[in-house]
């Protein structure tokens, strides 16, 4: 074990650290928007937006990210979109977790009473009111668990986007052992900084968790 | 004569092809107090569910003050979904109480009656926290106003239900075995509540298996079988003097389940 490879690599390591933190966060916010619009199609009772959102959920869970990012990266580019690496890495993070987190909000949803969907009809609620207002926020707390764990992956996932080419913190783990022929160390390092993050979101997992079961 | 505040008129519903309903005729009176009782899977509480649709009958009419209650009618006399817009309206002013409560766990008691006030009826927020305060009050709870519904009692989760629905200012008010989920010795409270309420002159249509409530409460007792009213009246005669043998059967079996 050679301890100046630590000291030597952190800088670079906390950088990628930050990379992949900030793919991540922005592949888990979009794929939380997606997700959530995917689940109402999916439970909308319309037959149009059910479809949808089940073939979505079907090909963007069935695809593998790395695919998925290889196709976004070099088809699109083929027919002429030039795709920035940085916005075929999200949006790849950001469809695949869409279609997870679109089916863990679908479960909590189905756990949701369904009384409690009909208090709010009897009482003269609308559609919009009666999800924003009554549905969503009961799902959202019981997904949390579910998402955390999502969110989780996705971060580990993210390793991925480095077949476009860019530098986040497993590519240049992978850097720093070819240039200093201690791979040992560089993955212990790049592995550490994986698990401060994914500790760091556990944690807040939890905080968010008891913060909305208070009072239930 | 007035109009009734609800009239039904040959009202059937299937599920399937199973036939819930089948050509009931019931009116209740404004100020009138009516419970529905018959044995479980009679039908009972889907027809009042009918009352405010939160069940869509197929066949028949639901009339609440005249109007005509998820259909309308278009210029040949077919029938055509109602505007969601319209059912919503018509909607807020019926109140309806469950069995299971369907309080909101995620709301405190407080909230559970000021919300529906903010988002139905637009009320400003220090307006409705206000008035849910004060119905609160109303149902002997405005020490629970911050306590979350799972914090709170069965007896006392059905009371902030009541507030909940009161707070609306309906013109009438469903209760659906309001008194069947909870602990025998919380039923009175919740009854007592109803009681004042009735005493009221609020308009009321009860499904209940409270039998000594319906007999010192109701206007009218309407028994329900095989998704047919087989007998209506004031309770005396239904109780004590009806003809109808399921009636009997139904009442001597609920008299001897009762007895000790």
């Amino acid at each position: 074990m050679r301890f100046s490879v630590f000291s030597h690599s952190f800088g670079y390591l906390a950088h990628a650290a930050g990379v992949t933190l900030a793919l991540s966060l922005a592949g888990i916010a979009l794929g939380f928007v997606i997700g959530m619009a995917v689940c109402v199609a999916r439970l909308s009772g319309k037959p149009w937006p059910e479809r949808l959102g089940a073939a979505y959920v079907s090909v963007f869970r069935g695809v593998p990210l790395l695919v998925l990012l290889l196709f976004i990266y070099y088809f699109l580019a083929t027919v002429g979109l030039d795709v920035p690496a940085l916005v075929a890495a999200i949006g790849g993070l950001s469809l695949s977790s869409g279609a997870y987190q679109a089916e863990i909000l679908r479960g909590a949803l189905n756990a949701v009473p369904r009384g409690q969907g009909e208090a709010a009809v009897a009482l003269g609620y609308g559609a919009v009111d009666r999800w924003r207002r009554i549905l969503l926020p009961q799902a959202v707390r019981i997904s949390v668990p579910p998402l955390i764990n999502e969110f989780i992956l996705l971060i580990k996932a993210s390793s991925l986007v480095s077949v476009v080419g860019i530098a986040e913190l497993t590519r240049v783990s992978m850097n720093i052992a070819s240039m200093t022929y201690r791979p040992l160390e560089a993955y212990l390092a790049g592995g550490f900084f994986y698990l401060v993050i994914n500790l760091t979101l556990a944690g807040l997992g939890s905080l968010a968790e008891r913060r909305l079961a208070r009072g239930a | 004569m007035t109009v009734p505040m609800i009239a039904m008129r040959a009202v059937g519903k299937s599920f399937g092809a199973h036939q819930v309903l089948r050509g009931v005729d019931l009116d209740v009176a404004p100020s009138e107090v009516v419970c529905l009782i018959g044995p479980s899977g009679s039908g009972k509480s889907t027809l009042l569910r009918c009352v405010n649709f939160l069940e869509p009958y197929d066949e028949g009419e639901v009339r609440i003050a005249g109007e005509l209650i998820g259909y309308d009618l278009d210029s040949e006399g077919e029938r055509r979904p109602m505007a969601p817009s319209r059912l919503r309206a018509m909607r807020r002013e019926i109140g309806m109480v469950f069995q299971h409560f369907n309080l909101w766990p995620h709301m405190t008691a407080l909230e559970n009656v000021s919300e529906p006030l903010r988002r139905v009826r637009g009320l400003p927020k220090g307006e409705a926290t206000d008035r849910a305060a004060a119905m609160l009050r109303r149902v002997g709870l405005a020490d629970k106003a911050g306590a979350h519904p799972l914090r709170l009692s069965g007896g006392q989760q059905q009371r902030v239900a009541i507030a909940r629905a009161l707070a609306m200012q309906p013109r009438l008010m469903l209760f659906d075995e309001p008194t069947s989920a909870l602990d025998p010795e919380l039923v009175g409270e919740v009854l007592e509540v109803m009681r004042a309420l009735a005493a009221e002159g609020m308009t009321m249509l009860i499904v209940t298996h409270e039998m000594g409530f319906a007999a010192h409460v109701a206007s009218r007792i309407a028994f329900i079988d095989g998704g047919r009213i087989l007998e209506s009246g004031p309770p005396r005669r239904v109780f004590h003097e009806s003809a109808e043998p399921r009636v009997r059967q139904f009442l001597q079996t609920y008299h001897d389940r009762n007895a000790f």
